[in-house]
């Protein structure tokens, strides 16, 4: 018996692998034309490990107060062996996971993967992209840069307009009535401690939930398998599918380091709390079409404040969205037109607005 | 300090979304980079998102001393 029969073995006794294998082999993926669209979530996955790593990598250098924060990234970026790297591995992977989340998402809509019995499916995702979001915004902050340090003034500002609560929102963000050093502490806590741990949890559940329904086919899909039994075709999860998946996760590395090699992650000019904004100020550009929306919103519209008006209307489009399995019971086919019709609209928006808001500067 | 002599003082807090300001040489009126919002040198809000006008204060001169100070009626 060879010294690797006899690891597996012991493996076996005590971990009982092949029961774990034997189920995925059993679990099958369907075939089909719209299958590249299954990647996605695996894509953002995939990238959400890259940043656990590279976080942490960069977590023994980084310094969390106003004092410290842009020069210790400084330091990463030009004392720490291949730190320049790591930061800008970090930083393209960050804005590459949430593309492939939103990308996941949309897909996710159109093929109308949330119908019952995968409404907590859906709802976990949305979870999962508000976190994702909520990654991108306090990791923005913490270089302490003028463009991070004025776009969480705004970005946190925008919460405090909500009435009832919007004040009490906007000094739990800041730490106060002002960005300062509490901010700084605190969205470094967010980013490693309270982000990650939740998004741990809801990855898990997330993926549990696939898992128990397997994957979603499209009803046009159905309704064609249905007619014909015989075009449907499917291929074991483990190990074909699970080697396709691997392939999608190399595209994606080869364009993430292609992307930090060859356009490093810039730093900017250190935050000065009392210069004035500087022009060209602006958000990530997954913010950029609230952000432009709220430029181009006059003060007041009625007796209301333009502001206003479009938090309280991106937060009903969100809720909305979020209960959209609940909306779309996949039985009235012109519900399902004035659905789809709906998700075309959103996208085109966010495209357009976000486009518009690049160009119009 | 305004061409004809006399001073200014506005908080250079954005009554929009709290973004610092800057006066601008070349429009002669007071910017807000973060969303394109415009006041004139004596912060009435002109375009834009600002709802209000900025804050100003009273300033009166002492020799070779400015003084600022809240506005007493507001």
């Amino acid at each position: 018996m060879s010294a690797l029969d006899k690891s597996l073995g012991w493996l076996e006794e005590h971990f009982r692998y092949t029961e774990i294998i034997a189920l995925l082999r059993k679990k099958t993926v369907p075939v089909h034309r719209f299958s590249y669209f299954y990647f996605l979530g695996g894509m953002t996955l995939f990238l959400f490990g890259i940043q656990v790593v590279t976080g942490i990598l960069l977590l023994l250098y980084y310094r969390p107060t106003p004092n410290d924060a842009f020069e210790s990234v400084q330091y990463i970026m030009t004392q720490v062996r291949f730190g320049w790297l790591i930061r800008s591995i970090h930083s393209w992977s960050a804005n590459l996971m949430i593309l492939t989340a939103f990308a996941h998402m949309f897909s996710v809509f159109f093929l109308k993967s949330y119908r019952k019995p995968r409404e907590l499916t859906w709802l976990s995702g949305i979870a999962l992209l508000g976190i994702v979001l909520g990654f991108g915004f306090s990791g923005y902050l913490l270089p302490w840069n003028t463009l991070s340090f004025f776009a969480t003034k705004v970005g946190t500002d925008i919460p405090g307009q909500i009435p009832g609560i919007g004040h009490w929102t906007l000094t739990f963000l800041r730490g106060g009535e002002d960005v300062t050093a509490a901010t700084l502490t605190r969205f470094f806590a967010f980013h490693v401690a309270l982000l990650p741990g939740l998004a741990t949890v809801l990855v898990g559940l997330h993926l549990l939930l696939v898992q128990r329904f397997g994957m979603s086919v499209p009803p046009s899909l159905e309704a064609e398998w249905r007619a014909k039994p015989a075009a449907q075709r499917e291929i074991p999860f483990f190990p074909n599918f699970l080697l396709r998946e691997l392939m999608a996760w190399y595209i994606v590395l080869a364009i993430l380091g292609a992307l930090a090699a060859f356009l490093p992650w810039e730093l900017g000019v250190k935050a000065d709390a009392f210069a004035p904004a500087p022009a060209g100020i602006r958000p990530e550009w997954y913010f950029m079409f609230m952000f432009q929306t709220l430029k181009l919103l006059p003060a007041k519209i009625g007796p209301i404040a333009g502001d206003l008006v479009g938090v309280i209307g991106f937060g009903l489009a969100g809720l909305m969205w979020t209960l959209l399995p609940f909306f779309d019971r996949g039985k009235n086919g012109r519900a399902a037109r004035w659905i789809a019709g709906a998700g075309v609209f959103v996208l085109a928006y966010m495209i357009v607005m976000t486009v518009y808001g690049y160009l119009a500067r | 300090m305004l061409p004809d002599g006399k001073y200014n003082a506005l908080t250079a807090v954005c009554t929009h979304l709290g973004c610092t300001v800057q006066y601008r040489p070349d429009l002669h009126n007071v910017w807000c980079a973060c969303h394109n919002g415009m006041y004139d040198v004596d912060g009435r809000n002109l375009s834009g998102p600002p709802p209000r006008p900025l804050e100003s204060f009273d300033v009166f001169i002492k020799g070779d001393e400015i003084y600022v100070q809240r506005q007493r009626n507001a």
